[in-house]
């Protein structure tokens, strides 16, 4: 009813935008969040392709030694 | 006296052409900073450490324009972070950093490589919040906590990145030397290397934010 009574009185889009706004901060807060796992594990996927190269490395070595 | 008023009147002109306010913080010492590609939208700057077990420790810096409150922005993050039920989230109270009065707020929640915690700090400032982010695998936490808290405080909002230097003869000289930049753009290098040599203990997040609003202003 509320919500009702404010669309008459103002323009749907003001509202719209504004509602929007409203649900969109918290949004940096998350994103924080969400950057700070994925560096943390980004940091190992680096390091996990950097190991896997040795290794490559290592094997593709020993093979031509053969 | 004229010429030191002039001086400073370019600086504030300068730097209050950045459309938001310069915020920085004192980042852990050795931490490498991470690659934007790595970064969503909001995030400004992040850090990474060396972790013991292959998941290392990060720290970030976001900001948001916001129309609520602190205590309402914390309901809203709140509600974000519980709305993912792998999350457990817990409000740790108010929290002082250099600029004033923040929430610090805690996450536990789990990854590929176990319960994770993330420790969140919330602060706003003029319709604008301010969000420092660490985490670590939980059973590391305890050993990363102490560095967390210390970069926490440093949490720092100024119109002016000058304004967080004490009086010196090396402020001094920077101070000129951004005064002329307009006027001689050669002097870029040299403001680069007081910045980049002189000012170490400010931490990485102050001279790429200090560099990146120069560059941005001019």
């Amino acid at each position: 009813m509320q919500a009702k009574e404010c669309c008459e009185s103002c323009d749907f889009s003001e509202f719209q935008l504004n509602s929007d706004a409203v649900y969109r901060e918290g949004t940096g807060a998350h994103e924080g969040a969400a950057t700070c796992l994925g560096a943390s594990m980004f940091a190992w996927g680096i390091g996990l392709t950097i190991a896997i190269a040795i290794i490559a490395g290592v094997i593709h070595q020993s093979k031509a030694n053969d | 006296m004229i010429n030191q008023l002039l001086g400073l009147f370019i600086i504030f002109t300068i730097f209050s052409q950045a459309s938001e306010p310069f915020c920085y913080f004192v980042s852990p010492k050795k931490w490498e900073v991470t690659t934007p590609h790595q970064r969503a939208s909001h995030v400004k700057i992040g850090f990474i450490g060396k972790g013991k077990k292959g998941f290392h420790p990060s720290l970030n810096l976001a900001s948001e324009a916001v129309t609520l409150s602190l205590t309402d922005y914390v309901k809203q993050v709140k509600s974000m972070h519980e709305a993912d039920r792998k999350n457990h989230w817990r409000d740790l109270g108010k929290y002082q950093t250099a600029s004033g009065e923040g929430r610090l707020t805690e996450i536990d929640t789990t990854t590929e490589w176990g319960a994770t915690r993330l420790l969140q700090l919330l602060f706003i400032k003029e319709r604008r919040a301010y969000i420092l982010t660490a985490c670590a695998i939980k059973e590391e936490f305890g050993d990363y906590y102490q560095e967390f808290q210390k970069a926490f405080r440093t949490l720092t909002i100024l119109s002016d990145p000058l304004e967080a230097l004490p009086h010196s003869p090396i402020k001094e000289a920077l101070q000129k030397k951004i005064n002329s930049y307009k006027q001689e753009p050669n002097h870029w290098e040299s403001i680069q290397k007081i910045i980049l040599n002189d000012y170490i203990d400010m931490g990485a997040c102050w001279q790429i934010f200090t560099l990146k609003a120069l560059k941005e202003a001019t």
